[in-house]
């Protein structure tokens, strides 16, 4: 609906830019404020223009007062801080990338199924399926916990991506369902009277049909995935194993203070990848959860 | 094309899944452990520490050295565990299986689920998940440490009446008065307060005080958000000095939150705080905890840690550091960070020999690094430290900082923080209820602490 009274319109541009500033804004104090010395952070003084004085030691040895806007030194800090950085972030990045395929894969079959065969029990599965998805996490990980101990898979990668596919997988089969359900039949009927089999119509039809579906999970399952912290934290032990959340929190020294400098440093390199795939595809997203939500 | 790259793709994630699983259940350091043991009698022992104390303490020189003395005979395997993988390792001790042969930098309160674990259990050996160190330490070991350092994790088996303590303390804290001699002397308070009514009317001097960039300097910083930090560093403190000999402790063996001199600290805490003494950072925990480092305020009566931070980022002389007000009637309150051992660890005799040795004996210059501090390993400036040893022979050491000198014979007097499994739900109430009171929703401290009895009583206990 277009909006022809100008001051309608400047009051609605204001109100959008109003909420649009308070939206970022948060991400612009963190970038800020991880060029800045602790100090100056917490004497409000993020912002570039602002000055604070530091102590550096001169190269004759002898301390001295140094006035800077910005420093690079949190970034320092987080390279020898941070022990394992890189172990983390590969171990995120494939758990994220890994277990967002798993379960769009695994997602998508079991959801070709429900919406397109008709067997018996195939809604009491399915209820089921959704039941499930009303119980947190949470309450289930002692119960996981023992599983993973009799599976031999605690304090693994793959262990931490069986947990993360089995917690995932609900949310695609929902969202998959409900695409795959509003793609017309006659489509498939077409494809099946040109000698195409089931396998060949997920393939060839059903999955290029509901890709904005599947980017709107694929989207959800990485965030999910990505800033996983509780099963990250419970099911591994060794430094091998953990993921990047995990790593965050062990900049926090005791009774959760921070040198904040090097927790927003830290911060914007995780939250960095999020945001370029969020970026990359958002178009699918709103496309595929407005999808998603026509035949729930 | 979409087909043949999810078929790939799905045939890397098991093949990568599958080497992993192979891998972990034959780990390279079984490997060595074993072929060591076997091969030059070189055992390994696994030790797992809190990641706020993997920079702060020097961890990594101490091993070295110690795996140097020991002419290759022991492994010393260090890994950082992050502050929060208490509940994990609860769950993984039960089912008998663990990482670590001992783990280091546990707060007293926190090992108590452990101790606490089965303990209605008819068999002694299946209650507790960690082994009562007094089983492995000879008493010479047991007599070299201050006696207060294991107040906070020893208690008596109600069976035997024997004591139990189940961590070997390898740091300890002590409260105390940090001020700043620059703000003092800014404004004529001379000498360190002896009582809280000097610190008050130290406080009444130092109000309006600014620094040479016009920034305001608080009196006194007190955390008034955590609730351990509230309740230990404000409640405690006072309540001690108020009771004198008396203790802090009720009939029933409790913190006191009943006797007049109760709502006598709540009554003093709200007026610094009506007056403006108190730190704009009181309700921001993180904040506060700096204060003092960064010179926002004159006065922060905390752990004697805090105050030698601060000495280490101010001028020379700027900080200083004198045990808390009625501390030398009273004692001081202690707090302690020991290593524990699962039970389920294979060799928990040589973990508690190897804990001792490197942690809490000097030989290694770990017990210099906790308190005088150590280089760091980027800058090579001396940082951190500012703890208090725990062996009695270690405070004959003349280059001790002055601050931990000064508070050694609070030690003598030391006592733990009661009841240590309930003291965090204790603290919250004391908290909450504090809150209400300065803000005027509970009219009165008598009102306000009965609120605190009633809730503890009802929540805590059970009564």
């Amino acid at each position: 609906m277009a909006v022809r009274n100008p001051i309608s319109r400047t009051v609605l541009w204001l109100s959008l830019l109003g909420v649009g500033i308070l939206s970022i804004l948060p991400f612009v104090w963190v970038i800020a404020a991880s060029f800045k010395d602790e100090k100056a952070i917490r004497k409000d003084g993020v912002w570039p223009w602002q000055s604070y004085q530091v102590q550096r030691t001169a190269p004759s040895g002898e301390s001295v007062g140094v006035t800077e806007h910005v420093t690079l030194s949190n970034y320092r800090q987080v390279a020898t801080k941070v022990t394992g950085l890189s172990t983390y972030y590969v171990n995120t990045v494939y758990l994220a990338v890994a277990g967002t395929f798993l379960s769009l894969l695994v997602g998508t079959l079991a959801a070709y199924g429900f919406a397109r065969f008709r067997f018996r029990g195939n809604m009491l599965l399915y209820g089921l399926f959704l039941f499930t998805i009303m119980i947190p996490g949470e309450v289930t990980l002692i119960g996981r916990f023992e599983l993973m101990v009799r599976l031999h898979l605690l304090d693994t990668i793959t262990g931490l991506l069986a947990a993360y596919v089995a917690g995932n997988l609900l949310l695609v089969i929902f969202i998959m369902r409900n695409v795959f359900e509003s793609i017309p039949q006659d489509l498939l009927d077409a494809a099946m009277i040109d000698g195409a089999s089931s396998w060949q119509v997920f393939w060839e039809v059903m999955i290029p049909m509901g890709r904005n579906g599947l980017a709107a999970c694929g989207i959800l399952t990485f965030l999910s995935i990505w800033n996983e912290f509780f099963f990250a934290l419970t099911f591994t032990f060794r430094a091998e194993t953990r993921t990047l959340p995990v790593g965050i929190t062990m900049l926090r020294s005791q009774w959760g203070v921070m040198d904040v400098g090097v927790l927003f440093a830290t911060v914007l390199l995780s939250f960095l990848p999020i945001v370029i795939v969020f970026i990359l595809l958002q178009r699918y997203f709103v496309r595929g959860l407005s999808a998603g939500a026509l035949k729930a | 094309m979409v087909r043949w790259t999810c078929i790939i793709l799905a045939s890397v994630i098991l093949a990568l899944s599958a080497a992993e699983l192979i891998w972990h259940r034959t780990p390279v350091e079984v490997f060595r452990g074993r072929e060591a043991e076997g091969a030059k009698g070189v055992s390994v022992v696994r030790v797992g520490i809190a990641s706020w104390q993997a920079g702060e303490f020097p961890f990594a020189e101490a091993v070295r050295r110690y795996e140097e003395a020991q002419g290759g005979r022991v492994k010393v395997l260090v890994t950082t565990l992050p502050e929060d993988s208490l509940n994990a390792m609860l769950l993984s001790w039960h089912f008998g299986r663990t990482e670590y042969d001992a783990v280091l930098a546990w707060a007293d309160e926190e090992i108590f689920p452990f101790i606490d674990y089965n303990r209605n259990s008819p068999d002694p050996a299946a209650r507790s998940l960690i082994v009562d160190v007094r089983e492995y330490l000879t008493k010479e070991e047991l007599a070299s440490f201050v006696p207060a350092m294991f107040g906070g994790c020893t208690r008596k088996d109600e069976a035997t009446g024997a004591q139990r303590s189940y961590e070997i303390p390898w740091m300890g804290e002590v409260l105390a008065l940090n001020y700043s001699r620059e703000f003092f002397k800014a404004r004529g308070v001379k000498g360190v307060p002896q009582t809280w009514e000097e610190v008050e009317a130290a406080c009444e001097k130092l109000k309006g005080l600014k620094d040479e960039s016009g920034n305001e300097i608080a009196p006194i910083a007190l955390n008034f958000a955590q609730r351990g930090f509230f309740a230990q560093n404000c409640y405690v403190p006072l309540l001690a000095a108020y009771k004198g000999e008396r203790g802090i402790l009720d009939s029933k063996g409790r913190l006191d939150v009943s006797s007049p001199e109760c709502a006598r600290v709540f009554e003093t805490l709200k007026r610094w705080y009506d007056r403006g003494y108190i730190s704009r950072h009181a309700f921001v925990s993180d904040d506060v905890e700096k204060d003092l480092e960064v010179g926002v305020t004159a006065m922060y009566p905390h752990w004697q840690s805090r105050g030698l931070w601060a000495v280490a980022k101010q001028k020379p002389g700027a900080v200083g550091i004198a045990p808390t007000p009625g501390a030398r009637e009273a004692g001081s309150l202690v707090a302690t960070y020991g290593c524990i051992i699962p039970k389920c660890a294979p060799n928990p005799k040589q973990a508690v020999e190897v804990c001792y040795e490197i942690f809490c004996t000097d030989k290694y210059g770990f017990q210099s690094g906790v308190s005088k501090g150590f280089p760091d390993p980027v800058t090579g400036n001396i940082s951190k430290g500012g703890k208090m040893p725990v062996l009695r022979s270690i405070y004959a050491d003349p280059e001790l900082p002055e601050g931990i000198r000064a508070l050694a014979p609070a030690l003598e007097k030391g006592y733990c923080a009661p009841d240590p499994l309930n003291w965090a739900k204790v603290s919250d109430i004391i908290v909450v209820e504090f809150q209400r009171y300065l803000r005027g929703s509970t009219p009165t401290a008598e009102a306000a602490l009965a609120k605190v009895h009633r809730r503890m009583a009802a929540e805590v206990y059970g009564d």
